[in-house]
């Protein structure tokens, strides 16, 4: 399938009307992520990845294009879509669409969904990646939320996450389930890949 | 605090008013209100519905944002999270009871097959045909579809089946 003819389909009154029936967020998440149409944009956007850009154009074209602003925003549901497939395959865009959906009027479920991977999606909010001055083998970088330790000596990246909240989508093959969820209190350690949006994000503060 | 019949005054203001169980506890409300939707875009919603399940009918192509939640506990002013159900039936001094004993007025709770709240649904009609109890119920589809008059299994796929009852009956 075509990402026209995807973009077609994500786009429609069935994908809407099936996405708009939820009664709450955790349903909408689920019936999302289930959503036969979303998956096929997921599956799509790995095997082309620089398709990325173009939902990301695609998002932003919807997002100013409302033709009655006093009601609910016509694309609501495709916005959600395309900003969880962005969240899925490219965290840096997923993360700018998710900053213009959060500032957009009349939208619901799209502005629930950007609001989560902004506040609470670690591995989807480069902000909180932005390091301390001290760079080095084994030494700890200090931010607001989290802290990690980076060895070259090492093919991984080492988190020590404190977070009230940890969800990851996109999780590297050797991270534990375990940390998905952390309490307040809660500190742990855990191998990230430094392949993936992650890694490129961090090859910034590489010394 | 349920209703059952139309009528009810039309949401006002750009932020909900508060809303209360009948034991004065404060229902959780999102701080924004959720936005109307066009007349067109419920047309359009409800049409996909009716082509897609069979057996319903359209209640009400209501735009004001209210959900099946808001429709049965919160005299359709607001559309409040399915997760609140269990505490709003609680502080409402709602009593779960079997699908035998369901009587129009009483409440049907969906879960999907996690075990998760999906849906309420307000019992409107029994009828027994020979062995076969049908119930209907009247229930919003979310906040921005309209109200539907359906069998008690007509529902969409998301919200999974109608897995428990609760009755606020004084008698048993």
């Amino acid at each position: 399938m075509t990402l026209n003819n995807l973009f077609d389909q994500i786009e429609s009154v069935q994908y809407e009307s099936e996405l708009a029936i939820a009664n709450g967020f955790r349903v909408f998440q689920r019936a999302l992520i289930d959503n036969e149409i979303t998956r096929s944009l997921v599956q799509h956007l790995q095997q082309h990845p620089g398709d990325s850009r173009f939902v990301f154009e695609r998002l932003l074209t919807l997002l100013s294009t409302n033709d009655q602003p006093e009601y609910a925003h016509p694309s609501d549901a495709a916005i959600a879509g395309y900003l969880y497939s962005l969240r899925e395959v490219d965290t840096i865009l997923a993360n700018m669409a998710a900053s213009r959906v959060s500032q957009t009027s009349q939208l619901w479920w799209a502005k629930k969904l950007a609001r989560q991977m902004l506040e609470g999606d670690i591995s989807t909010t480069s902000k909180q990646f932005s390091f301390g001055a001290k760079h080095g083998p084994g030494v700890v970088f200090s931010s607001q939320d989290a802290a990690c330790t980076y060895s070259v000596h090492s093919p991984h990246i080492y988190f020590l996450v404190r977070f009230s909240r940890v969800e990851t989508r996109n999780p590297a093959p050797k991270l534990p389930l375990s940390p998905y969820r952390l309490s307040s209190s809660t500190s742990t350690r855990f191998d990230y890949s430094a392949e993936g949006s992650i890694g490129r994000s961090l090859e910034r503060i590489t010394p | 605090m349920r209703i059952l019949l139309p009528g009810v005054p039309e949401p006002g203001g750009e932020n909900p008013h508060p809303i209360y169980a009948r034991s004065g506890w404060e229902i959780p409300l999102d701080s924004e209100k959720l936005p109307e939707s066009t007349v067109k875009q419920m047309q359009l919603r409800a049409k996909h519905w009716l082509d897609t399940i069979s057996g319903i009918t359209v209640r009400s192509l209501s735009g004001f944002p209210y959900n099946c939640v808001g429709m049965i506990f919160a005299c359709r002013r607001a559309a409040i999270d399915i997760d609140h159900i269990y505490n709003i039936l609680r502080e409402d001094g709602y009593r779960r009871i079997d699908r035998s004993q369901l009587k129009p007025g009483d409440v049907v709770l969906y879960k999907d097959q996690n075990g998760q709240p999906t849906h309420v649904a307000l019992v409107i009609a029994i009828e027994r045909y020979k062995q076969v109890l049908n119930i209907q119920v009247m229930s919003k589809w979310g906040g921005t579809a309209p109200e539907f008059v359906h069998f008690v299994e007509s529902v969409p796929d998301l919200y999974g089946n109608p897995s428990e009852f609760y009755t606020d009956r004084i008698e048993p």
